[in-house]
């Protein structure tokens, strides 16, 4: 992945998985990683990365800062 | 472009903005987790995260008739959370910045001359695995320095935009990119030691 044409690609590899990169340079990255196995990988643990990121759940609120948040809000009324 | 996750609906904001209590709790309720798992995680304590919630939610109730609808609200209320967030840094509960560089995330080749890249994306998908992942998942988020943290987290968790998360963070949106591509390969090199260890 030191070859020019390899660090182009991991430079745009976000841009790729995001569908923000277009034309010409989207056809040469997708005819890249199908010829370099080593930045096909990265780029299948890149999307993994972002997937988990997304499907990462909230922080649960806990109940006595649900409280006080409330308490701090009034005067609206409870539901 | 629209946000991943469901915005508040117009009517209930509209009557939030006309003071109507049924839709201002509404309102509340739509984000106090949202805004509160934001905090946490970029604070990376529990009473600076309570502190920021109740920061930003009475500045957005109070400052509500000012919203313009000139982006999106959860944008705007993530401007006021980041905002708060900056303001616990200033207090000088957050470490020093630190930059990121492209660099130090480039496969090293391997004996043969090509990068040594395992590939992890199939790990199995029991509830074991998923409970590791997402705790080293917790902890590669943790570790990075707050301006990359910020943009990943509003980015990829909390599924803002590219041009909402500049708008809250008063960033370009190159600049969005250019920091959450960073902040992505540093969290993907935590993660694949944590699935690569025996």
């Amino acid at each position: 992945m030191t070859e020019p044409s390899c660090r182009d690609l991991f430079e745009r590899l976000s841009e790729y998985l995001d569908g923000e990169l277009a034309g010409p340079l989207c056809d040469a990255l997708e005819s890249h990683l199908r010829d370099c196995p080593a930045c096909e990988r990265f780029c299948a643990t890149l999307r993994r990365t972002v997937d988990l990121c997304r499907q990462l759940p909230a922080v649960p609120l806990p109940d006595d800062v649900r409280r006080e948040l409330r308490a701090l809000l009034q005067p609206l009324p409870e539901g | 472009m629209s946000e991943r996750k469901a915005e508040l609906p117009d009517q209930i904001l509209g009557a939030a903005r006309d003071g109507d209590p049924g839709a201002l709790r509404a309102l509340i309720e739509h984000y106090q987790e949202r805004v509160y798992s934001f905090a946490s995680r970029m604070c990376r304590s529990r009473e600076d995260a309570k502190d920021v919630l109740q920061d930003t939610l009475l500045s957005a109730v109070r400052a509500l008739r000012s919203f313009r609808g000139e982006g999106s609200f959860t944008t705007w209320m993530f401007r006021i959370a980041a905002n708060a967030c900056r303001k616990m840094r200033r207090r000088g509960k957050f470490e020093p910045e630190r930059e990121l560089s492209l660099d130090e995330f480039l496969p090293q080749p391997g004996h043969d001359g090509f990068p040594e890249v395992v590939d992890w994306s199939e790990t199995p998908d029991t509830s074991l695995a998923r409970d590791e992942l997402r705790r080293a998942l917790e902890d590669a988020i943790t570790a990075l320095p707050e301006a990359y943290r910020a943009v990943l987290l509003l980015r990829d968790v909390e599924g803002l935009s590219t041009e909402g998360t500049a708008q809250a963070l008063d960033l370009t949106p190159q600049a969005v990119k250019t920091r959450l591509h960073r902040a992505r390969l540093a969290v993907r090199d935590r993660l694949a030691a944590t699935v690569a260890r025996p």
